[in-house]
């Protein structure tokens, strides 16, 4: 295949990483917490969405907003009554719990629908737009589309909305931002809540260009840790760094190196840990934006 | 006061020590020299860069420039814990024990992996932490929880895990902080008490009472730089000092006329 | 019967783990345990579930060591499972091209390999701290199968030409032995004694470094490193160690699981698997991190926890719902019982649902 359809490739999927990582940036970036079931909020919402779809018909794109809402609620409702009880603890226990519930959403997940593997193909599925030699699938294209559209709603609510402001607040400091009257507790599950709804539109768009089966998505964790890591905490336009430049990683490594994609991804992960840990635009937290 | 006349080697020897953060120079230039035996003041507003220094003598930070050097040893590079067990102990700011030992644990840990704990088994290493323990009058409590102690308490297991490292220096951070009236009068006296002992104090500090009664000298730093060194008496006096901790003579009017 | 063995190994446990007990009864009851498990296998008609509660007990023994005593919280530990079980393989196979040797040689090396590249990638991990250095650890956990299957290292043409076989590696199998009348079998005994073993190493380990000047160090590492490293303890040195032992605990029950298993290639999956790295986490929490016989108490319980549902529940295909109760149990331990067991044995508090729900409001925002 042609270099330049590869970088095309490399951006799209790229662009869409940079989705996929944002809502657990912010989780991170805000309540502190490097969530574990980030992974199966993806998987939920794919599996959502192929249901949608091969149930009732519904086209992913018409279905995501259903999708995003779906995940806000079970986001916002998993933050309020479990992950509540353990947001002042030290980090490992958070990361013990959430990686407990992610492995038990998996394990739920593999005996409702099995290890099948499945994808929604929509009308338009295998179609690309063709410019030159260059093919463009649409269903990437959606999904870049997408991407960039909610990356900048997300940026636009956090800098210009009461709620958004609210909650950089609480990333900058908790103690003064409830003293002002900010209900701590709400932000918390209405961050997380968005983080859910995030990876949940991801998880959509996956569905189309991707099959899938449950156990499919272990390594969004550590592709979605990876992205902020090199990216930076607390840099909106870091996620898209990051996410586009895994992206790349992955094309070119899928089409040289498949077998050792994942020794790749984790040697700059570990490379930039060592090297440089805040990251290439890293600042610590939302609040400094 | 004890004033033994010191010979002329000095024990530690801190020469131009610059260190520099991203565009911040935490200290620039220091130089200063402490003789064995002596209790020496480090004092200066905040943020003038004590704790800093504290850090390049420990090993926590690396200067940027400049030498330090320990009975004649370049510590400049070394890590934290080659350092600490060629002789050097301190105590921090911010106490925080190993909560989830016991204070005797606590202390051990020193003893065994202090200067002196080379040689030394665990189980000596315990009876040393019985001593030491005893010396900062802790002894009673040594089986309880170190995290059950008060600030008091946790003072001085700060000091008695130093001690336990057997150091022939020893730097302490602002350990008057957080305490009040009586606690203050007994930390003095233990000072006074770890100096008898042969050890060599370097002493940050806010609380004048303690650093005009304890020490023989001062060096003074402000903004990262040293502004001024001598007996107590005389740098409490500098126009400079003043103006570091109290501003300009202007400013100083009016908090006259309002004391 | 396994029940039996399983309540009474808890118990006699924690009667030794309790501080203040009398030396006598203390020695009495790790004796009798000793000897309730030697004898095990002529009293209970099947050692199977033994045998993966032991050898799941050494593996957490290890985590323990950097997990529990040093803090840092390794989440890849199947990775060393796996590759102790490979390696071992490698060296024990009767296939053309290995060395075919015993179980006493092949073990020992493939844990010593093992160990040494942990090593090398402890120098780099243990550089990062909590989260960062969890997931780092994750990464190895996700990078070892393929590096297993690289072919450029161990392919037909590689540095190591089929180390891991071409296709399929298995390890020897093992007949029965006769001995005085009676009848060794392969499965009953051998693997069971093996098994027995890698606990007890476990077991032996944790118990002479835990009062040593190394355990002390991890301690020290734990509660508050940068205190510990002016206090002249050399935390990289330890870190590494520890986390060397645990990969060479971890290689250790992996080989002699792989042992059991025979066929490994087959069975991969279920070397490098999620549910692998989670058991020792969990046994050590249910247990008690950073105690001696935390892992051991922890393992009985979970591992009768999961005896109780099979026994009760033959209808259901336990298997595919192993997961779903680890994932559970997990959850319900790091919520109302994040210190473990061993809280309540050691300072005679009492186990109430009062304690529970403290736990679970503890650290509520």
């Amino acid at each position: 295949m042609d270099f330049v359809q590869h970088i095309i490739n490399g951006l799209l999927q790229g662009s869409m990483l940079a989705l996929m990582a944002l809502g657990f940036s912010l989780v991170w970036g805000i309540l502190h917490i490097v969530n574990l079931s980030h992974a199966a909020t993806i998987m939920l919402a794919a599996f959502l969405t192929y249901f949608l779809w091969s149930g009732l018909g519904l086209d992913p794109l018409l279905s995501l907003p259903i999708t995003m809402a779906a995940l806000f609620i079970f986001g916002f409702l998993l933050q309020k009554y479990v992950i509540n009880f353990v947001m002042k603890a030290p980090p490992l226990t958070t990361f013990l719990l959430t990686y407990g519930i992610e492995t038990l959403l998996v394990s739920l997940a593999l005996r409702a629908w099995t290890a099948d593997m499945r994808q929604s193909k929509p009308g338009y599925a295998n179609t690309s737009l063709v410019i030159g030699n260059l093919q463009l699938p649409y269903t990437q294209l959606a999904g870049i589309v997408v991407s960039f559209g909610l990356t900048l709603l997300v940026y636009l609510y956090l800098d210009h909305t009461k709620a958004g402001r609210a909650i950089r607040a609480v990333a900058m400091d908790r103690v003064a931002a409830r003293l002002m009257g900010v209900n701590i507790s709400h932000i918390y599950a209405l961050t997380f809540g968005i983080g859910a709804a995030l990876a949940g539109a991801y998880g959509a768009l996956l569905s189309t260009t991707n099959a899938f089966a449950p156990n499919s998505f272990s390594i969004y964790n550590i592709l979605a840790f990876s992205i902020v890591v090199l990216g930076g905490l607390g840099s909106i336009p870091g996620v898209l760094m990051g996410g586009v430049t895994f992206g790349l990683v992955y094309e070119f490594a899928g089409t040289y190196l498949l077998s050792q994609r994942d020794v790749i991804i984790f040697g700059i992960l570990i490379l930039v840990l060592v090297v440089k840990p805040t990251g290439l635009l890293g600042r610590e937290g939302y609040g400094g934006q | 006061m004890s004033a033994e006349r010191t010979p002329s080697i000095p024990l530690l020897q801190v020469r131009d020590a610059t260190k520099q953060y991203a565009g911040v120079m935490a200290v620039q230039n220091i130089s200063f020299d402490l003789y064995p035996g002596e209790i020496v003041g480090l004092i200066g507003p905040n943020g003038a860069g004590k704790t800093t220094l504290i850090n390049l003598i420990t090993g926590t930070a690396v200067p940027t420039r400049g030498t330090i050097h320990f009975e004649g040893m370049r510590l400049n590079g070394l890590k934290p814990h080659t350092i600490s067990q060629k002789g050097i102990a301190r105590t921090f700011q911010i106490v925080r024990p190993f909560e989830n030992l016991t204070v005797l644990e606590n202390v051990a840990v020193g003893a065994m992996f202090g200067a002196g704990g080379r040689k030394r088994s665990v189980r000596e290493a315990f009876c040393k932490a019985e001593t030491v323990l005893d010396f900062v009058q802790l002894g009673g409590r040594q089986g309880d929880p170190a995290d059950s102690l008060t600030i008091a308490g946790r003072k001085r297991l700060e000091l008695a895990k130093a001690l336990a490292m057997e150091p022939k220096l020893l730097l302490l951070d602002e350990v008057m902080a957080g305490l009040h009236g009586a606690e203050i009068d007994a930390a003095t006296d233990l000072i006074r008490a770890i100096n008898q002992l042969g050890i060599t104090i370097l002493v940050v500090e806010h609380v004048m009472k303690v650093i005009m009664s304890v020490c023989q000298r001062l060096n003074v730093l402000d903004h990262g730089k040293k502004i001024a060194e001598g007996a107590p008496q005389e740098v409490t006096n500098n126009p400079a000092v003043i103006e570091a901790y109290l501003g300009k003579p202007r400013v100083r009017k009016v908090d006259q006329a309002h004391p | 019967m396994n029940l039996i063995i399983f309540g009474l190994g808890i118990v006699l446990a924690t009667l030794a783990a309790r501080p203040k007990i009398n030396p006598t009864i203390r020695r009495t009851a790790i004796a009798l345990q000793i000897g309730i498990f030697l004898i095990a296998p002529f009293i209970t008609n099947t050692t199977a579930v033994l045998f993966d509660a032991l050898t799941a007990m050494c593996i957490a023994y290890g985590w323990n060591f950097i997990g529990g005593y040093a803090g840092y919280a390794a989440f890849g530990n199947a990775a060393f499972l796996g590759l102790g079980a490979f390696v071992a393989a490698a060296f024990m196979s009767r296939q053309p091209g290995h060395p075919n040797w015993p179980w006493f040689v092949g073990i020992p090396l493939s844990v010593a390999i093992v160990a040494a590249v942990a090593g090398l990638l402890g120098l780099a991990l243990l550089r990062l701290r909590g989260q960062y250095f969890s997931i780092a650890t994750m990464g190895i956990f996700v990078a070892m199968p393929e590096v297993v299957n690289w072919d450029a290292f161990f392919g037909p043409h590689g540095v190591i030409p089929n180390f891991f076989g071409s296709g399929s590696l298995n390890f020897p199998l093992v007949r029965d032995a006769h001995v005085l009348g009676l009848t060794l079998t392969a499965d009953q005994h051998l693997f069971y004694y093996l098994g027995l073993s890698t606990a007890l190493t476990g077991l032996g380990l944790t118990a002479l470094l835990s009062r040593s000047k190394f355990g002390y160090s991890l301690v020290a590492i734990r509660e508050n490193e940068e205190a510990a490293e002016v206090m002249g303890v050399n935390a990289t040195t330890s870190k590494v160690a520890a986390y060397m032992l645990s990969a060479a605990l971890a290689a250790l029950g992996g080989a002699v699981l792989g042992y059991k298993l025979t066929n490994i290639t087959t069975e991969a999956e279920a070397f490098f698997s999620v549910a692998n790295n989670l058991q020792m986490i969990i046994i050590c929490l249910i247990g008690g991190i950073g105690t001696v016989w935390g892992p051991w108490i922890g393992a009985f319980v979970l591992f009768g926890i999961q005896e109780l549902l099979r026994t009760f529940s033959s209808n259901l295909n336990f298997l595919e719902w192993q997961a779903v109760v680890f994932g559970t149990v997990f959850i319900l331990v790091v919520l109302f019982l994040p210190r473990g067991l061993m809280l309540f044995i050691r300072s005679g508090e009492r186990l109430t649902w009062r304690s529970f729900v403290k736990s679970l409001l503890k650290y509520r925002v």
